[in-house]
């Protein structure tokens, strides 16, 4: 009786402690690395489809997107697990690790598009990036001239917050040169005026359905999807909410007018103009000065 | 790089990008020199100093801006519009610093 009594413990205990034991080391891994692992690879297939829409609108060439996809898995789960060895949850792994991939992406294909104009174009993609950021900083002292007044009242720890401000807009724009770049050149080009109703029409229509529209419209996603996760990534940087309807509305709504102006000729000339009215501006405004000439109506004669 | 208009708005852009952190840091201690060092006290001092600042910081971004905005212009790239309208939203706003530092920050 014993005997019968005493195998099925004998059995069970090994196996119920191997069950344990096999149960055991998954949840183990999870809560040690496994989880920021998952976290970035989830934030990998995020950032590796917004290469994906690139490659379909032509913004980037497939062999340039494998390795970019390739060095973005690397970064988001190397940052996944990374954040949660900090003790990270599970959403603050991927975010950050959704932010490592796309600065990962942006720098590769930022620096691929800058390479193409050899060291020019790595200056030109340089200095732009340190003009947008003098832009964006300017804009906001604008906003918040009380910075300037407390460091002219000798505090310069508003240094920090300027800092944070500059860099984190030279950090995105750097990121987001190449795409902008790809883009420009992609865009279809109007030749001749669009002076005829009719031309204009056409033109619409041509725009709308040839292969041109797919292609099109792939790079417009992927290039709103940019500036989403631009601001998403400076708003993270800055430590401020993200507001995505913000970004979305207003990346949604300068491009399709940029696209709509240049693809029916419009663009042309409304920049036409412009040069017209600066020209003549400043030609007057120097005579003025000069003493040349009384302003304005002498000279226009 | 051939274009000239395109690569003085970057040269400019860079300067605006050293004079943002020298500039300030400049300021301040002037500020602090003028009024403890060389004892000049003038009532709003501080805030000269700031407008003067802003206004110097202003000149160097918005002709950088005008540069590219002509560079643009001459290549028929659309963001030139888009830029030239900022611009003209960047003058204005800058205006309203100034005189917002002016009366007091």
């Amino acid at each position: 009786m014993g005997e019968v009594s005493g195998r099925p413990m004998i059995h069970l205990l090994p196996l119920s402690y191997l069950a344990r034991q096999n149960w055991d080391t998954p949840v183990q891994q999870w809560n040690t690395w496994l989880k920021g692992a998952v976290a970035g690879l989830l934030a990998a297939i995020v950032v590796i489809g917004l290469i994906a829409l690139a490659v379909l609108g032509g913004l980037i060439t497939l062999p340039v997107a494998v390795i970019v996809a390739i060095l973005v898995l690397v970064a988001t789960i190397g940052v996944g697990i990374w954040q949660q060895i900090q003790g990270k949850g599970f959403w603050e792994c991927f975010s950050s690790a959704l932010m490592a991939g796309f600065l990962v992406a942006g720098f590769v294909i930022s620096f691929w598009a800058a390479w193409a104009g050899g060291w020019a174009g790595i200056a030109k993609w340089l200095l732009g990036a340190l003009r947008n950021s003098s832009i964006a900083t300017l804009f906001n002292l604008i906003i918040k001239p009380e910075m300037i007044h407390q460091a002219s009242r000798g505090d310069l720890s508003v240094l920090q917050e300027i800092g944070l401000i500059f860099a984190s807009n030279l950090l995105i724009s750097i990121c987001t040169f190449g795409f902008m770049e790809r883009f420009g050149v992609q865009l279809p080009e109007f030749k001749g005026k669009a002076v005829n109703l009719n031309v204009l029409i056409n033109r619409i229509k041509w725009t709308f359905s040839t292969s041109v529209t797919t292609k099109l419209f792939y790079s417009v996603i992927s290039i709103i999807s940019v500036n989403i996760f631009g601001s998403y990534t400076q708003s993270k940087m800055m430590g401020e909410d993200f507001d995505l309807w913000e970004s979305l509305i207003t990346s949604v709504f300068i491009l399709p007018i940029a696209i709509a102006l240049d693809t029916t000729g419009w663009n042309k000339w409304i920049l036409d103009s412009i040069n017209t009215v600066s020209e003549w501006t400043i030609k007057n405004l120097h005579k003025y000065f000069s003493g040349g000439d009384k302003w304005p109506t002498k000279t226009k004669r | 790089m051939a274009d000239k208009d395109e690569k003085i708005s970057l040269i400019l852009g860079a300067i605006g990008a050293i004079w943002i952190f020298g500039g300030l840091i400049l300021i301040a201690f002037l500020a602090r020199w003028l009024r403890t060092a060389w004892g000049i006290a003038y009532p709003g001092l501080e805030e000269g100093l700031a407008v003067l600042y802003l206004i110097s910081l202003g000149i160097i971004v918005m002709t950088s801006i005008y540069f590219q905005v002509r560079s643009y212009i001459k290549r028929s790239n659309i963001f030139g519009i888009f830029l030239f309208i900022f611009q003209i939203i960047l003058v204005f706003a800058l205006g309203r610093a100034i005189w917002q530092l002016l009366r007091g920050g």
